[in-house]
């Protein structure tokens, strides 16, 4: 599969990057060759190989819990009102 | 004899601290003062703490106390992704410049409750997003052996600070050899523990499923010491092990006696410099002599593991890192006034080339249509990785090879070429994409460059992989050279 200009271009769209034209130039040559370098991956056969996570962590169980530190966060906000962060109209 | 402070480990620093020959507050006086001084030419530092030294004072209380804990009055340095409760965290990026951080990390609050001082912040590359430190915001960080070289990265600074002599201890991060890397460029012990060992909260997220918080010491008691402090369960992570931290007792003159270390030959293959390559053989050599049986094993995806990390590191990076949106907190582009807008604009103000490209990378391998092909068929890969390791501790104890396939590389020279860049994780990588504890210490000298050699063990071993890396460090006296001090 090849990179192309216009795929980076849509890609920092979907990423929520702003490029400017040289990050744009050098990553339409850079990107490819990452990419062309995880290429190898494609042809390792892995049919055999269990997809889940082995991991060696084990997990909690997802649930909320306070941590005394809702403030401190929303004071980290640009702009804050009371207890919601601002933010600018969509459109 | 008069010890040398600045290169004194932390149970020499301990002794002299408990006799009284030095104050906690003359020592991290001192680490303040050499580390300033030479900041200019090394860019260790991002910043100082001028507190320390009243932190210190109360240590030297509790010295003349005799309420000692085990790093008591010891001066330290945290790598700048580690957060310290309303201190600045910048992780090397302009879009953290002013943020300061909400909590302590659980790392960094048991080596305070332990009686460490934090006397600064080192530099890192961006995210620590890098081998060499250059892709920080804030200029890289120098060599000490060569000031034309890089220190490796990402935790370059941490390294430096250790390898120069400014603090015994600094703490980093490895996500694919970042703490490994670093130190073997470097001539210090860096260390790696099994992922789930060491809480991650407050470190700022990078690849989570690989992702640990590890030491940079002058030994490997050292690294062992701070590794006890460090490491257990932590419910503000949940990924970290709810299982007991085995006490690490190394003797004098470690035994490794009936030790089998395996060789991996595709860690010796293309790529490893020849100079590397005969000091980690040198190394098994040295093992052998001690006692233990070398043999050749194999870990035949290991050639893969790059390609692999390459692709699990920017899917979740890409993740993790859009966090960053100019909304919550770091840099905002307030002069954008849409949403979209403020997203974007903030984003390309406040990162990086390097950050960026991971970010497209990461973007580019979850897209609807390439998961598979790219995300799906890594972790596949990975799984694959892990078995072979695993089946490859059943007939070895440690696997030796070297840290980086070559010694530091010149400052610039791979900064046009992230590939070239890439591939001084080769070797390093594979222990983090199979959960492994490893190890780099140092391993000899290549046209004066330091060369590291990497130990790793099996999960949860860190016993045996630092009884074994106190055994080759007890026989050879590469880890008593210094770099020149006149920076």
């Amino acid at each position: 599969m090849t990179v192309t200009p216009d795929m980076i271009h849509k890609l920092a769209t979907l990423a929520r990057l702003k490029l400017t034209a040289e990050e744009e130039a050098a990553f339409s040559s850079q990107v490819p060759k990452i990419i062309g370098y995880v290429d190898q991956l494609k042809d390792v056969p892995v049919t055999e190989v269990p997809t889940l996570e082995t991991s060696a962590a084990t997990l909690r169980p997802d649930g909320a819990r306070p941590a005394g530190i809702e403030n401190d966060i929303l004071d980290r906000a640009p702009e804050r009102s009371d207890r919601f962060w601002n933010v600018p109209p969509v459109q | 004899m008069t010890m040398d402070l600045r290169f004194a480990t932390i149970s020499e620093l301990t002794a002299a601290l408990t006799a009284g020959t030095v104050s906690s507050v003359e020592l991290v006086e001192r680490s303040l003062h050499t580390a300033q001084a030479e900041n200019k030419s090394l860019g260790a530092f991002l910043s100082f703490r001028g507190q320390a030294v009243t932190e210190a004072a109360r240590s030297d209380e509790r010295i003349k106390e005799g309420t000692v804990r085990s790093l008591e009055g010891i001066p330290i340095a945290l790598k700048d992704n580690l957060d310290l409760v309303n201190e600045t965290t910048t992780a090397g990026s302009k879009i953290l410049e002013n943020y300061k951080a909400v909590v302590t990390a659980t790392a960094v609050k048991r080596l305070e409750d332990a009686g460490a001082i934090i006397i600064g912040k080192t530099n890192l590359d961006e995210f620590a997003m890098g081998g060499s430190t250059e892709n920080s915001a804030y200029g890289p960080s120098k060599n000490p052996w060569d000031l034309t070289k890089v220190p490796g990265g990402s935790s370059g600074g941490s390294a430096v600070a250790v390898a120069a002599g400014h603090v015994p201890v600094a703490l980093g991060s490895d996500t694919g050899g970042s703490v490994r890397q670093p130190a073997g460029f470097c001539n210090i012990v860096g260390f790696k523990p099994t992922y789930g060992r060491v809480s991650r909260n407050g470190l700022i997220a990078l690849a989570s499923s690989l992702d640990q918080i590890g030491p940079f010491t002058r030994s490997v008691r050292d690294a062992a010491k701070v590794y006890e402090v460090i490491a257990g369960h932590d419910s503000a992570d949940a990924t970290t092990a709810d299982r007991p931290v085995e006490p690490i007792t190394i003797p004098k003159g470690a035994e490794v006696k009936g030790l089998r270390v395996g060789l991996p030959k595709e860690f010796f293959g293309a790529g490893v410099e020849p100079g590397v390559r005969q000091a980690t053989e040198a190394a098994a050599k040295t093992f052998e002599r001690l006692g233990a049986t070398v043999v050749e094993t194999s870990i035949p995806h290991a050639p893969l593991g790059l390609a692999t990390y390459y692709v699990i590191l920017p899917a979740e990076a890409s993740s993790n890192l859009a966090r960053y949106d100019g909304i919550r907190y770091g840099l905002s582009a307030s002069d954008a006034k849409h949403l979209i807008e403020r997203y974007a604009t903030s984003r390309d103000r406040g990162f990086g080339p390097e950050v960026k490209r991971r970010i497209m990378i990461g973007t580019y391998v979850l897209s609807a249509g390439y998961a598979d092909a790219y995300y799906h068929q890594a972790v596949r890969v990975r799984n694959l990785l892990r078995e072979e390791f695993h089946r490859a501790f059943d007939t070895v104890d440690v696997l030796l090879t070297p840290t980086s396939p070559t010694p530091a590389f010149g400052l610039g020279a791979r900064t046009d070429d992230p590939l070239a860049m890439y591939m001084a994780d080769l070797l390093t990588v594979p222990a983090n994409l199979a959960d492994l504890p490893a190890l780099s210490l140092p391993g000899g000298f290549v046209d004066g460059l330091p060369v590291g050699i990497q130990l790793m063990a099996k999960r949860w071993d860190e016993p045996t992989l630092f009884r074994a890396a106190a055994a080759f460090e007890d026989a050879t006296d590469f880890h008593l050279q210094h770099p020149p001090t006149a920076h």
